[in-house]
């Protein structure tokens, strides 16, 4: 994450700027764009609006100039950007840019599957499964996905209980992250 | 250099850097560049598997470029750098690349190097290299992709940049491969050929489906981190041995079934049975 003093007065400057300058623009909008470097710090800072109450924000996919294949951005009401950008400032989580967006952005599935197995459950999101035992709860395999923290996420999950297993939110770095954390926190939801 | 295959990808450490060399596979383990890497699940599997079909057939063991990468993208920059500076001097007739973070602007510059090959490899994806092959609206450059059902849906969306933004009328489409396949096919979004691994597995030429395996089935494969790894590994390795792609498909997508099936997989397994058991199922099929 890039939280360094000129990046961050440049990003301020430019949402100053921004809702001085178009104000025409920005309420036709009605909502940003907050872009990031790397999925992992999009989590943490839905994570800071979120515990700060700000429950119309939403991640999606960046507009196409902006994306590299592996990227998250949040959503958020532009007239809440002041309040916003405050509340990231104060936990470091200064976004790299934001964007106005007109467009209808494209969402992360929320749709989970389940299948069962004699004494194991697997639930899948997209392209992402986490399976456990039915009596346990301990997770026993991880599969699916192509980023490269799949294979990571699956040592440190793989034989702890869905209670105490550390969050691929927590743990991951990417898409593929994000999506397992959708899977994983369906199954804690439904049988924890 | 002149080496019949080449596997790129990355494997879950902070401690490996990049490491491009001869691998070997035993005692349920990837042994290169003097590092010992488990095989759980990822590039790992998926090099120890076509490390057992080189030893099978007494093949050149695959040359392997990896990195390590726990998600932060070093490693996955490392791979994409070193293929970048070395592939227009290197000779090989198969190119497998699989897990790594998406990045399209190092994944477009791969491809410029490849363009620089004096023999164009066959191209072969899987995982996180597909997904940015697709992303880059250059799959057909490409020669195989190797998805499950999920990932074609994605493959199927010419709009998702990655299989977390597929949409929910092509997810709901999965009961329905063959759709997904056509459409996919129709968007220019795949290869000339696809593997689609599942419950049935499909093997398809410009939108034709050529082979369909489904026995045994095993159910208990899906779950198991690693089993897609391994299809992939062992059809690299056939591929380079001399199967066509379609072929190498054929006897991966079985051969993973039947080892399943030797070794009484459980949900719960770890995906080393299956490699262990690669040759036991090659003297049966072949």
């Amino acid at each position: 994450m890039y939280t360094g003093p000129f990046k961050k007065m440049n990003v301020l400057a430019k949402a100053r700027d921004l809702f001085k300058s178009q104000p025409g623009t920005v309420l036709d909008a009605e909502r940003g764009l907050l872009l990031y470097e790397s999925v992992n710090d999009v989590i943490q800072a839905e994570s800071v609006l979120k515990n700060n109450g700000f429950d119309d924000i939403r991640v999606v996919a960046p507009p196409p100039e902006y994306r590299k294949g592996c990227d998250l951005s949040i959503e958020f009401p532009i007239i809440e950007h002041i309040s916003v950008l405050r509340s990231l400032e104060q936990q470091d989580c200064v976004p790299m840019d934001l964007i106005i967006t007109g467009d209808e952005n494209m969402l992360p599935t929320e749709i989970c599957t389940v299948k069962e197995f004699n004494r194991h459950i697997m639930v899948r999101a997209a392209n992402m499964k986490i399976t456990f035992e039915k009596d346990t709860l301990r997770i026993v395999n991880i599969s699916g996905g192509g980023c490269s923290d799949v294979p990571y996420m699956a040592t440190k999950m793989i034989g702890q209980n869905l209670h105490d297993a550390p969050s691929p939110r927590e743990c991951g770095f990417t898409l593929c992250a994000y999506t397992l954390a959708i899977a994983f926190e369906h199954a804690r939801k439904q049988y924890v | 250099m002149n080496t019949s295959l080449i596997i790129a990808g990355t494997v879950p450490s902070e401690n490996i850097s990049l490491i491009a060399d001869t691998a070997s596979y035993y005692d349920n383990a990837v042994h290169i560049g003097g590092e010992t890497i488990p095989v759980n699940r990822g590039t790992a599997a998926m090099i120890g598997a076509a490390c057992s079909i080189a030893c099978f057939f007494n093949d050149p063991m695959p040359f392997c470029i990896i990195g390590g990468d726990i998600g932060k993208r070093s490693g996955s920059r490392q791979v994409y750098r070193y293929m970048i500076k070395h592939l227009p001097k290197i000779e090989t007739g198969v190119l497998g690349l699989h897990y790594i973070v998406p990045d399209i602007g190092l994944h477009n510059q791969v491809l410029t190097a490849v363009r620089k090959m004096s023999t164009k490899p066959l191209l072969i994806a899987d995982a996180g290299y597909m997904y940015v092959a697709k992303a880059s609206g250059q799959a057909p450059f490409y020669d195989l992709f190797m998805p499950d059902l999920g990932e074609t849906a994605f493959l199927a969306d010419e709009k998702a940049s990655h299989p977390a933004y597929t949409r929910g009328f092509l997810t709901r489409l999965e009961n329905d491969p063959l759709e997904l396949i056509r459409q996919a096919s129709s968007h220019g979004t795949v290869p000339k050929h696809l593997c689609v691994k599942g419950r049935t597995d499909y093997i398809s030429v410009d939108g034709e489906i050529v082979s369909t395996i489904d026995r045994p089935c095993i159910e208990e494969l899906e779950p198991i981190g690693g089993t897609g790894d391994t299809i992939t590994g062992m059809t690299v390795g056939l591929v380079s041995h001399g199967f066509t792609i379609p072929e190498a498909c054929k006897i991966a997508c079985r051969a993973n079934r039947e080892a399943g099936a030797l070794t009484n997989i459980s949900p719960a397994d770890q995906i080393h049975s299956i490699i262990n058991a690669i040759p036991a199922v090659l003297e049966k099929l072949l």
